[in-house]
């Protein structure tokens, strides 16, 4: 496939300098409770100390496999999850201290999509409703107004207007995400949590969307925290991309760095993980022994070196800083100067490319 | 009746030992049918209807419900998408895949336990000695896919159906399982039906794709042939519209509009509304399954 100047600049973006949201020294934590009075008896530190900033106009790529946090912090962003500590900057303002009719207002600058385009929308309500649903909550009140901007948005993304009365199971996975993106975009907010949007959905509709979310990000000048977990997904649509593992990041790089030279054992694993479409192509893949540990009881000292190939004694009693090792590429692990070096060895000797240990 | 849902409509393949044969295509489709059909694990009130599989000389819809139960385990297996939902959760995992050695082999409860803590070992379950004793709940998704091939390997089967086996897990421990069904591939020499809507698995693991749609296959061939130099407009799009890595500032390609309801097919071509090359005949003729030069086989007009 070849890429010319035209496409490029087709798909050339707004990215300015300014912060739009900072996140600092995030901790959400669920507790664990037992015994006959129910009390704390642990936590789960689903999110264990993150910080990043998200640039106006910019897609902050959020990936990272199962348990690792990352839903937990686009919810928390949205305090739809309660935070245990930290602070979350919007606009220069600390969303976690708002009142609740503070908070409300800001809802209107901060929106989600949902996953599950089955299980987010009301059943019992027409899609007419559910998108404008918002509209009514923050004011605006004219029955004919909220009509009129309900049918702009379903044509913005690309349904018709006479689906107002329609209700949700009338429609397929690809058209019910496509009525969480309007629902998402009635409020004309300026930043949007987009989580897992396309995972449920075939992989020709993905397509669709993921072009959809594209257009629309241009055209109203939209930010977007895209949490997923496919990551190819994610760098097709994400500037900056972040690795997180057990609630903590492993590595933050533009899209284009992280791909071409990641730094963190864990992203190195991640990205050999991913089966190649071609089937001319057979390359060495690196096969992490183990499963996640619990997050409820993380390693000490880097979480990540319980499957590290290249851990070593420093990894269990200090836990890595989060660095800038290359310019404007953070990793955390004590051996990023060298891990590629090291894990290419160990690839080409075979050792950590097996399913099954030796 | 509303209606007669033909989820399978005129499916021919073949595999022989050894070789993977990867089943492509997205949700409803037919593919997972199939293979349900060849296990005869439909259930009323769906049924087959024509057809036949034949097995090793034998033709499986002809036999009885207890000819097919020694074959079922034996020398047919099958690994689910959900381990979770497919093991028992009130028997210990060691107990389960024990149950089929016991009622293949007639071997006591011991020496069935001393095969499962080998296989255990086999599939790469780390202390398998202890691991025989717990339930499904107590090990992770990647843990319980391992029991799952471990319980579909333990009777060494000449045909091994994977439906979705990696869907549900994490992207490394997906590389885990693949590498290992490819192992024991090797080691058993095994046929594989693999069924996927993931196209990377498939170049990774299969020897001859089949892409269905609709109920049918509309395309065939070799991985290398249909991966890399795809006929049917709907592989083309398909492999176009995902997104690959290291290829970004594209615009993804779009098959426009829907799958069709299987209530209410398109007549002559099902994919014909989709098609950007329909022609005239595509909306009235069903395009039959043609083999080119080169041993490929299409389902279009085009060729």
């Amino acid at each position: 496939m070849q890429q010319t100047a035209e496409l490029e600049t087709q798909r050339q973006k707004d990215v300015s300098d300014e912060v739009l949201l900072s996140v600092r020294n995030l901790r959400t934590y669920f507790p664990i409770l037992g015994g006959i009075l129910r009390h704390k008896v642990g936590e789960v530190k689903a999110v264990d100390g993150i910080s990043f900033d998200v640039k106006r106009g910019e897609t902050f790529g959020l990936v990272g496999e199962s348990g690792c946090g990352k839903t937990t912090t686009g919810r928390t962003i949205l305090r739809l999850q309660k935070a245990t500590s930290g602070e979350i900057i919007f606009e220069g303002q600390n969303v976690l201290s708002l009142s609740s009719s503070q908070m409300k207002a800001r809802r209107r600058d901060m929106q989600i999509i949902f996953q599950d385009p089955y299980s987010s929308l009301n059943p019992r309500m027409p899609v007419g409703d559910i998108i404008g649903e918002g509209l009514r909550v923050h004011g605006l009140r004219d029955r004919r107004e909220r009509e009129k901007t309900v049918q702009y948005f379903l044509s913005v993304v690309g349904l018709r207007k006479e689906y107002v009365r329609r209700y949700p199971h009338e429609f397929s996975g690809g058209q019910r995400q496509r009525i969480g993106v309007a629902r998402a975009l009635a409020l004309r907010p300026k930043f949007i949590v987009c989580d897992e949007p396309v995972s449920a959905l075939d992989v020709s509709v993905q397509s669709q969307v993921l072009n959809l979310l594209a257009d629309l990000q241009k055209e109203f000048g939209l930010t977007y925290l895209f949490i997923a977990h496919d990551l190819s997904v994610v760098e097709y649509l994400s500037d900056r991309v972040a690795v997180m593992y057990l609630g903590k990041m492993a590595e933050l790089a533009t899209s284009e760095e992280l791909y071409a030279r990641p730094l963190h054992p864990y992203t190195k694993a991640l990205l050999s993980a991913i089966p190649n479409p071609d089937p001319l192509v057979r390359s060495k893949r690196i096969v992490l022994q183990g499963d996640v540990p619990s997050p409820i009881n993380p390693p000490s000292g880097c979480r990540f070196r319980t499957r590290c190939p290249i851990a070593y004694e420093r990894c269990a009693t200090e836990e890595p800083e989060f660095r800038e090792v290359v310019p404007s590429h953070f990793v955390a692990c004590h051996r990023a100067e060298e891990s590629t070096s090291l894990m290419a060895a160990l690839i080409a000797r075979d050792e950590i490319t097996k399913a099954v240990p030796a | 009746m509303d209606g007669v849902v033909k989820a399978v409509d005129g499916v021919d393949m073949a595999i022989a030992p050894g070789r993977t044969l990867g089943v492509v295509g997205e949700s409803g489709c037919g593919k997972s049918v199939t293979s349900l059909s060849i296990m005869r694990l439909i259930d009323p009130p769906g049924w087959i209807a024509g057809g036949q599989i034949t097995f090793d000389t034998k033709d499986l819809v002809k036999l009885s419900e207890q000819e097919m139960r020694h074959i079922r385990g034996d020398k047919i297996s099958m690994i689910f998408q959900e381990p979770m939902t497919s093991l028992n959760p009130v028997f210990t995992v060691g107990n389960q895949v024990g149950e089929a050695i016991r009622v293949h082999r007639g071997v006591s409860k011991r020496e069935a336990e001393t095969r499962v803590v080998d296989l255990f070992r086999m599939v790469g379950i780390p202390s398998p000695e202890r691991r025989i004793h717990d339930y499904p709940h107590n090990m992770s998704g990647g843990m319980r896919q391992r029991v799952m091939i471990a319980m579909a390997l333990a009777l060494q089967p000449s045909l091994l159906i994977a439906d979705e086996p990696t869907t549900a897990l994490d992207v490394t421990i997906q590389a885990q399982i693949l590498e290992l069904i490819k192992d024991l591939r090797t080691k058993v020499n095994t046929a594989v039906l693999l069924i996927t809507h993931d196209i990377g698995v498939v170049a990774e693991m299969a020897d001859e794709v089949i892409v269905m749609y609709t109920g049918k296959v509309v395309e065939q061939g070799d991985v290398i042939s249909v991966l890399n130099s795809p006929k049917h407009p709907y592989t083309v799009g398909l492999l176009n519209s995902i997104p690959s890595l290291g290829v970004k500032n594209q615009r993804l390609n779009v098959i426009p509009g829907t799958v069709p309801s299987p209530l209410n097919l398109p007549k002559a071509c099902t994919f014909a509304p989709r098609c950007p090359h329909v022609m005239g005949i595509c909306t009235e003729q069903e395009p039959p399954l043609k083999t080119l030069e080169g041993g490929a086989k299409v389902r279009c007009w085009l060729y």
